[in-house]
């Protein structure tokens, strides 16, 4: 978490600019942030501060409008009514129970019997007002986790409150698990922005009092922050790579200089200051996001450093790529970016020489810089604070990534002796065709949204209306598993099939990600799909391409599987039957 | 430039020249109840101060707020 004292002030100071810089025109525009408040409390006064936060991520026009007062409920159930008939990219619905059930919180405080279960029933007839909010809207939700009731005159730290506390704090508990279990919905907690401010400076007794507005500025900005947060890591693509630099940055010292022995790694300061950075790195690794390693050294140092050195976390399988020579680390991380095969915009490099972050900054301009601070204790922290990896799911594709790389080489450097069609037949390919459940739906949506080349209509479809669909009698979700000996690849592809009328059904969607392409899994892939369409009654499977600047690879997919021109329609169409043969070297199998 | 005229003027949205400090809620259409939370923040800011409740209902037009933030030391 970063200091926000200093955004206190720049925070709003970017808002007051952004208004009174504003045209009338830009209410117009068509790509503004619509951003709608529902709120216990009086919540206008953090408009300046959550403005002011949007423009520093980079929303250009936010467009803040707060829903009518003391009508949480109503607002939730009828959104449209609350923001004019607008629909609004992103809800903030912040509340206290102490607001919203003032004299149930009141009877619980005076202990009267029955009131605590009274209490906890409410809060769960609210929880289904957010899943109302949820289907009536389609932007982002971010639902706030409130804190322990704090009312001026009542105190629950006083000794003799211990139990209502905990009665507190275990039903805002059970919120917080309630709320993380809704599929789109974002939690931010007010009782941690409250604890991160401090009790004493978050809170305003004489705004309570005067203007319903529980909280100070210093809360607003850290609220502000965190709602940023969330927003940008749903909506926008986090870094896949990290490249770090050796000598003081993963370690203190100079392994070429100081050899082995001494350099500064271990549980004494400064040398814990690095052990935790690597942490930090092992931990990024393990969620999915690349390690690599450019430093300016002889490669046998510093792998006698990772093979021989007791204290390193990070160890040599933990890293992706090295880069160890005397070449410059633009040339480093562009050959990374190669073997990887990820675009430049997703690296973050962090390295201590001033001259090298300048030198890629300048030629790199993509990639993200950072440098190792003056103050070595700020060093762990350094990525965590950043944001750069936030993001909203991981799934466990992305977990497996580093895994599925090194698969990748071992599965090239076996080629080499044999020809394609040995090569096909000793893979030993095993797909599974299967019907999509709320538990693939994070990564079919990742897919849906990302894969541009091998993508036959380029749909994109947000987690909530994939969700959706899952429900529909008339469609199927289908989705793709490969393996072969090497590795597993998870799920690679997913296609969406929808019936139209009688025993016609439409390929609505058809993709899969490049990794496996060309070993005649998109062949057994469609297979499955037609057979799929067969077993629910479908006798014809109707499919259209549809071009876009990326997607030349899958031209003329539809054709080389026996899909001909309808007449008088733009689809093309083939029957169900006699499906194109799965090759004989892929084991295949469809679960419906 | 009257720094306490100009606070109200920013936050208030009105131009310096219509303020007086007869001005108050009755006489500026956009000093509403959130217009008053928003002059308080911005007067504890500008001036450094803390002002009580008793305070900030007494300053219901700017010769007022001057009165109190005058009391408070503050020099105007």
């Amino acid at each position: 978490m970063p200091d926000t004292s200093q955004e206190a002030v720049t925070y709003r100071a970017a808002w007051k600019e952004f208004v009174a810089n504003k045209s009338a025109a830009v209410e117009n525009l068509p790509g503004p942030l619509r951003v709608g408040l529902i709120s216990s409390f009086t919540i206008d006064g953090f408009i300046p501060h959550l403005g002011g936060a949007l423009l520093q991520c980079g929303f250009e026009y936010p467009q803040i409008t707060v829903g009518p007062q003391d009508q949480v409920f109503q607002s939730c159930l009828k959104p449209s009514a609350a923001f004019s008939n607008i629909e609004q990219d992103l809800i903030v619905l912040t509340f206290r129970i102490e607001d919203l059930f003032p004299s149930l919180v009141e009877s619980v405080f005076m202990g009267e019997p029955g009131s605590k279960a009274t209490l906890r029933e409410e809060l769960t007839g609210f929880l289904d007002c957010v899943r109302m909010l949820r289907q009536a809207t389609s932007g982002t939700l971010i639902v706030s986790v409130p804190g322990v009731p704090s009312l001026p005159w009542f105190d629950l730290d006083q000794p003799g409150a211990t139990a209502l506390r905990t009665y507190f704090s275990d039903l805002l508990t059970r919120w917080a698990i309630d709320i993380e279990e809704l599929d789109g919905v974002l939690a931010v907690s007010l009782a941690a922005i409250v604890s991160a401010t401090g009790k004493v400076a978050a809170l305003d007794d004489r705004k309570w009092y005067l203007y319903r507005q529980p909280y100070s500025v210093a809360f607003w900005d850290r609220l502000a922050c965190q709602v940023c947060r969330q927003l940008v890591a749903a909506t926008r693509a986090s870094k896949k790579c990290i490249v770090v630099d050796c000598d003081n940055t993963l370690w203190g010292g100079i392994v070429g200089e100081d050899g082995l022995a001494g350099i500064q790694l271990g549980e004494t300061f400064p040398g814990r200051a690095f052990l935790d950075f690597q942490r930090h790195l092992r931990y990024l690794k393990e969620h999915g996001i690349f390690v690599c390693i450019a430093s300016k050294n002889n490669e046998a140092d510093v792998f006698e450093v990772f093979d021989s050195h007791d204290a390193m976390v990070l160890r040599r399988d933990d890293v992706a790529v090295f880069q160890v020579h005397w070449r410059s680390k633009v040339d480093s991380i562009l050959d990374i970016a190669k073997q990887l095969n990820i675009g430049l915009d997703s690296f973050v490099f962090v390295d201590d020489n001033p001259k090298e972050i300048a030198e890629v900054c300048e030629r790199l301009p993509e990639v993200e810089c950072l440098i190792v601070p003056e103050e070595l204790a700020e060093l762990p922290s350094l990525l965590p604070s950043s944001m750069l990896f936030d993001r909203r799911e991981i799934t466990a594709e992305d977990k497996k990534r580093t895994e599925m790389v090194k698969a990748e080489s071992r599965r090239q450097s076996h080629r080499g002796e044999l020809t394609e069609a040995d090569f096909l037949a000793s893979l030993e390919l095993d797909i599974t065709v299967f019907e999509v459940d709320s538990r693939h739906v994070s990564r079919a949506t990742q897919l849906i949204n990302k894969s541009n080349q091998f993508n036959l209509t380029t749909r994109r479809r947000t987690q909530e209306e994939l969700l959706d669909l899952l429900g529909q009698q008339s469609v199927m979700v289908l989705a793709l598993d490969v393996s072969d000996r090497f590795g597993d690849y998870g799920l690679v592809g997913v296609a969406i099939v929808e019936l139209e009328k009688e025993n016609n059904w439409i390929l609505d969607t058809f993709l899969m990600s490049c990794r496996v392409l060309g070993r005649g899994v998109e062949t057994s892939f469609i297979h499955h799909v037609l057979n799929a369409v067969g077993i629910r009654g479908g006798a014809q499977l109707l499919a259209q391409y549809f071009p876009t600047t990326k997607n030349e690879l899958i031209k003329g997919f539809l054709e080389d599987h026996g899909f001909r021109e309808v007449p008088d329609s733009d689809f093309l169409g083939r029957p169900v039957c006699e499906p194109p043969e799965v090759p004989v070297y892929v084991s295949s199998s469809l679960e419906i | 430039m009257d720094p306490l005229v100009q606070i109200f003027a920013e936050t208030l949205d009105v131009p310096v020249g219509d303020l007086s400090d007869e001005s108050s809620p009755d006489t500026v259409g956009s000093w509403d109840s959130l217009a008053a939370m928003a002059l308080v923040v911005a007067i504890e800011e500008e001036f450094g101060v803390n002002l009580s409740t008793r305070e900030i209902m007494k300053m219901s037009s700017i010769g007022l707020a001057r009165d109190v933030l005058k009391s408070k030391g503050v020099e105007l």
